[in-house]
């Protein structure tokens, strides 16, 4: 024995104080890695202000689209007749607010759910089909007299009707206001007074102001909420850790990777809360819960030393690894080996995510691309598995995932689509696509980072 | 400091680290390594491998250690791949004890020594390299290789009978 430990000592001391030269090629590979690996870092770097930036771009560039091609539909939306308060209208208000607003006049004799009355910078006057060109005075009497010619029967047979007219020396040829009138319901007989008492403000109010004619219409902050529910499919991003070195890091790396390629199945549900702040921008929050079930396939596992030097198989999963001791091998040797059979590996967690979102109407639909961040806390993990050697087996739940952390950040991008079935409450639909900015893995031989793309469907109800 | 302008990518600097550190860790990778060329594929690796974690290096212990430790993992990482540790290679019986002296080993130079434990089998060459040179004790030779205690213990002792009797062939040769 003690000529043993001699051979150890006389190969140590002999060999340890050699040098020697390597070739030149060594130095030249290692520094064309380093730059290349400068290159990556670089990039790695600013891949998350690349896809804000993206994620901004194609938002303003909507934004662009939208307000190029309505540019000229603006004005109009936004007007608001209202009556001058100087002026009676038989008790009756008149108020025609963006093409939807209920409105009536002489009292229990119009009634009318949508409208149209157009002034124009012509002269014409025109009830459905019947148009007729005409010069427009100061008052309406005129205008009355020919829209009381029409024949009676037009009146209930046209579905949607409209009145332009154009006072030459009132109205400045910019102004523009619209009254729809659409599915009347009045007796004849009054048609005439009730034309003259819808004009009669309206040409009044325009000869006497411009500006109190027409008003931008204040917008009222508007809170809502949705309640959805968002199957996704999610998938994982694989990298080795550089931060950890050790011998096996490859073989657990491509071990995972071929064990995990499964598609994992996956939900998310939860709560939204919008606050629309402008017309146009809103800012959205909530909570929400989702669930990640991912199949593992059969694999052998490799016992080894834990952190306390008890020897257990170490179990890798993408998330983490576990250190397992079934009953039936109660006294392991590294090195010593058990088989599993497929896994069932769920991870769960608590999703608060803060977007920004513009909104622009497409006719009834309402269509808000965001843009945000998601706080992703993990409430729990666990790995459903058998073990077994070549005579026993256990089934087991592990629940103690170490190398996973507690929480992760990860960015969203979301096209919210609203459709209204009730004043208050709209249908809801969100096609998102969310993707992890730090790993869900600490000190984990590999690193995790999940992305998703999920559709989101929901019920949307608006506080007023 | 020049930690500090390697981790800031002072190319220089780098450069000045490698030639500092490379001709000892060449012989590092040779006692690991079957040839010259496997052992400079280790070390270019190994140097990568130590810029890229720079600034993981928390002034523990000799940098140098560090430096050594990089080089062994990425040598057992390489071989590894190549070939698994698990089973037991099969050692031809060492049928007499060969008497071996401090003046024998003298006689051969420390080239020479490291020839031969170049020219053991992979499983005996690692678990005597880690045994000896970097002083790991059997429990944790068993890990990083994972294999057995047992079997990090039956590789060394077939490791140093090899070696004495290769050492005992060459100096027959010599003779």
């Amino acid at each position: 024995m003690n000529n043993l430990n001699d051979i150890d000592k006389l190969f140590k001391n002999a060999i340890e104080p050699l040098q020697e030269q390597p070739s030149e090629q060594v130095w030249q590979t290692v520094e064309s890695a380093l730059d290349q690996k400068n290159a990556e870092n670089y990039k790695r770097k600013f891949i998350l202000f690349k896809r804000i930036s993206l994620a901004l771009s194609i938002l303003l560039i909507l934004i662009g689209v939208y307000e190029l091609t309505n540019q000229n539909k603006t004005e109009k939306n936004n007007i608001t007749l209202v009556q001058p308060n100087n002026i009676p209208l038989h008790q009756n208000k008149l108020s025609v607010e963006k093409k939807q607003k209920n409105y009536s006049t002489h009292k229990n004799i119009l009634s009318a759910n949508k409208g149209i009355a157009t002034m124009l910078h012509n002269k014409i006057i025109s009830v459905g089909s019947h148009k007729e060109i005409i010069p427009i005075k100061n008052n309406s009497t005129e205008i009355s007299s020919t829209i009381n010619s029409i024949e009676k029967n037009e009146w209930n047979a046209i579905a949607e009707k409209e009145i332009s007219f154009n006072n030459t020396n009132s109205i400045s040829h910019q102004k523009l206001a619209t009254i729809k009138l659409n599915n009347y319901s009045l007796p004849i007989v009054h048609q005439a007074e009730i034309i003259n008492q819808i004009i009669q403000p309206v040409t009044f109010q325009i000869n006497k102001s411009n500006s109190s004619l027409i008003h931008r219409k204040k917008f009222q902050p508007q809170l809502s909420v949705t309640a959805f529910v968002a199957p996704q499919i999610t998938q994982y991003n694989l990298k080795t850790n550089p931060a950890i070195i050790v011998p096996y890091q490859t073989q657990v790396y491509q071990q995972i990777e071929e064990e995990e390629k499964q598609l994992p199945s996956s939900f998310s549900a939860g709560l939204s809360l919008t606050y629309k702040f402008t017309k146009k921008w809103s800012v959205q929050t909530g909570i929400n819960f989702s669930s990640t079930v991912i199949d593992i396939n059969p694999s052998i596992i490799y016992a080894s030393a834990d952190g306390n030097g008890a020897v257990k198989y170490r179990y890798n999963v993408s998330s983490g690894y576990v250190y397992v001791l079934p009953a039936f091998s109660s006294n392991p040797k590294i090195g010593d080996s058990l088989f599993t059979t497929s896994a069932k590996h769920t991870l769960q967690y608590i999703n608060i995510p803060v977007t920004m979102g513009y909104t622009f109407q497409k006719q009834k639909f309402a269509i808000t691309p965001g843009v945000g961040i998601g706080f992703n806390f993990l409430t729990s993990g666990l790995i459903e598995t058998n073990f077994e050697n070549s005579s026993q087996r256990e089934s087991e739940t592990l629940s103690n995932i170490e190398g996973l952390r507690k929480s992760y950040i990860n960015m969203l991008l979301s096209v919210n689509v609203q459709y209204p079935i009730s004043n208050k409450v709209s249908l809801s639909f969100t096609p998102l696509y969310n993707f992890a900015i730090n790993s869900i893995n600490k000190n984990n031989i590999v690193q995790s980072f999940p992305y998703s793309f999920a559709i989101a469907a929901g019920i949307m109800y608006q506080f007023k | 400091m020049l930690i500090k302008k390697c981790i800031a990518g002072d190319r220089g600097a780098q450069l000045a680290l490698y030639n500092l550190f490379s001709p000892t860790m060449l012989i590092v990778c040779l006692r690991y390594a079957n040839d010259r060329q496997e052992a400079e594929d280790i070390l270019q690796e190994g140097f990568i491998k130590i810029f890229v974690a720079l600034h993981q290096y928390k002034n523990i212990g000799s940098f140098e250690g560090w430096v050594r430790k990089i080089m062994v993992n990425t040598a057992l990482q390489r071989i590894r791949k190549k070939a698994t540790l698990r089973p037991i290679y099969a050692l031809e019986t060492v049928e007499e004890s060969l008497f071996l002296n401090n003046t024998a080993i003298t006689n051969l130079s420390a080239k020479e020594l490291l020839y031969l434990v170049q020219k053991l089998p992979t499983a005996y060459r690692m678990v005597f390299n880690l045994y000896v040179f970097e002083g790991y004790k059997h429990k944790e030779i068993a890990q990083l290789l994972s294999i057995t205690e047992g079997t990090s213990k039956s590789n060394l002792s077939d490791a140093r009978n090899i070696l004495q009797k290769l050492i005992t062939s060459q100096l027959k040769i010599a003779k």
